[in-house]
């Protein structure tokens, strides 16, 4: 089966989208570091303690 | 409508950047609110079952935020760049027809919370009206139901507004969920802290590492289960920057903090619902604000999950053009009925199946993080994600991915072999390592090798 025809705003969204300059960008280096801080090494860190009680 | 005459924010098209409006703040109040809800104290109870309270708040609260960081992996940076929901960011991984895998999930689990959440609201509201006098016990049926319509009604009303209803019904929410949230936690450790300190987990194993463990595992497969909501909100901010710190500590964080007033309740009180506790505590006024709390919660958390599926629906082909109101309805339809019609029936039994659907996330997040990280170089064809048919982007075989179903399946095998979800049985080495995390790492490493061997070489899936 052919691909199917879209509709044409979702078509111009796309469109808009494809140009990456229209794209949000990824997680930024500040990003990561909130995500390790918050997700990994935070709860390591309170695992450590909770397990000291 | 086309979908863009019906308001874009309650389309599963993808949103471009002049759509997507929300500053951090937005995201965070609408994202706190979404969390916070009585499945919080049912967290905290069964975490109260095995660890005393330091111990229990550390397990928990280390659980979620590892839990979240996986959410947040999977879904924040695709849903962020196209502007694209969960169920969207996934179908590059499960092809054009096996989205369909990942809109169950959805649907089914946040159907069953909804239901669950709102029968909760039920009991609360008949559970204050007779200690107040109101009502007789006999009567609490009646209310239950009557407060799943209002619920429901008030849902319905909200979501006609699409994403701007549920972001400027969250602000107001948001006030009443805070401040008394952390008005209830500081009057039960400060009220009841001798009976907290004293208190012995009523459950624990006899192995504490075990029990230490568990109290991670709760936490950590508790927060995955964001999944199905997370992308509907995160994809209305402009990037993932916007988004990362909401979703950590909106999403994340106020699920452990609420959680401990469950774990302290049932610790100290041997129950953990705050309509019941609250009235222990200081009378029938500390239980109407505790029921004014469970009101604000539970309807934030119903509107933001039927905001989430009415967007994930809308992937389904034939639902992209419903009207709004009708997709509302299909989100509330099965709620109400379960509301009115079992539910005592689904709060008995449901739990079983929600326990079994939450396993499948582990898996699923892995999934996608390593296709968007390891295998895509951090971008996807959204052309391909709307596309249907043979000889697009996604239609691998037959418009399913059997890396991805076999990431799934051996996923799922190895949680089973490692946790039993409902009686809790375990095997080694789960309390080394909790059952959630070698899911997910099983789940990854199965989709990246079956990608590598067969899917890539046949030239399916867009890699490039």
């Amino acid at each position: 089966m052919a691909p199917q025809g879209l509709d044409p705003e979702l078509e111009r969204r796309i469109a808009e989208l494809e140009n990456e300059a229209n794209q949000g960008t990824g997680f930024t280096p500040i990003d990561w570091f909130w995500l390790i801080s918050l997700g990994a090494v935070g709860p390591v860190l309170l695992l450590y303690w909770g397990w000291q009680s | 409508m086309s979908n863009g005459t019906q308001g874009v924010e309650q389309s599963g098209w993808p949103l471009t950047t002049h759509d997507r409006h929300w500053t951090q703040w937005q995201l965070f109040v609408v994202l706190v609110v979404a969390a916070c809800a009585t499945w919080c104290y049912i967290i905290g109870e069964y975490v109260g079952y095995y660890l005393n309270l330091r111990m229990g708040f550390a397990a928990m609260t280390a659980g979620s935020m590892i839990g979240m960081l996986l959410v947040t992996l999977a879904v924040v940076p695709v849903a962020t760049r196209y502007g694209v929901d969960s169920i969207a960011s996934a179908t590059p991984q499960f092809g054009n027809r096996g989205w369909i895998i990942t809109v169950f999930l959805q649907y089914a689990s946040i159907i069953g919370w909804n239901s669950l959440l709102l029968i909760f609201f039920g009991k609360s509201v008949a559970q204050l009206l007779a200690t107040l006098g109101i009502t007789s016990t006999d009567s609490a049926g009646m209310v239950l139901r009557l407060s799943t319509l209002l619920a429901c009604l008030t849902v319905f009303l909200v979501l006609l507004r699409g994403a701007t209803g549920l972001e400027e019904v969250s602000k107001i929410l948001f006030f009443f969920i805070v401040g008394i949230g952390a008005w209830m936690t500081w009057l039960l450790l400060t009220q009841q802290a001798d009976a907290i300190a004293a208190a012995k987990p009523s459950a624990a194993s006899g192995s504490l590492q075990w029990d230490y463990v568990t109290g991670i595992e709760i936490g950590i497969v508790s927060l995955l289960s964001w999944w199905p909501y997370i992308g509907a909100m995160v994809r209305e901010s402009p990037n993932a920057h916007t988004a990362t710190l909401p979703a950590m500590l909106g999403m994340g964080l106020p699920v452990p903090l609420l959680s401990l007033v469950g774990l302290a309740a049932i610790l100290a009180l041997q129950v953990s619902d705050p309509s019941a506790w609250m009235v222990q505590l200081g009378g029938s006024t500390y239980g109407v604000i505790a029921l004014i709390f469970v009101i604000a919660s539970n309807l934030g958390t119903a509107i933001a999950g039927v905001y989430a599926t009415g967007i994930g629906l809308r992937q389904v082909p034939g639902f992209s053009k419903l009207p709004w109101r009708v997709i509302i309805l299909m989100g509330l339809v099965p709620v109400f009925a379960v509301g009115m019609f079992i539910p005592e029936l689904f709060f008995s039994n449901f739990g079983t199946f929600l326990a079994f659907i939450g396993v499948f996330f582990a898996p699923l997040c892995a999934i996608q993080i390593v296709d968007y990280f390891l295998l895509r170089g951090e971008r996807i064809n959204i052309r391909g994600v709307y596309q249907r048919g043979e000889g697009t982007p996604y239609a691998y075989w037959y418009g399913f991915n059997p890396a991805a179903i076999l990431g799934m399946a051996a996923g799922f095998a190895t949680y089973l072999y490692l946790l039993n979800p409902v009686s809790y049985a375990s095997h080694w080495p789960y309390e080394y390592l909790t059952a959630s995390l070698p899911t997910a790492f099983v789940g990854g490493l199965v989709y990246l090798i079956v990608t590598l061997l067969v899917v890539k070489p046949a030239g399916k899936g867009d890699y490039h």
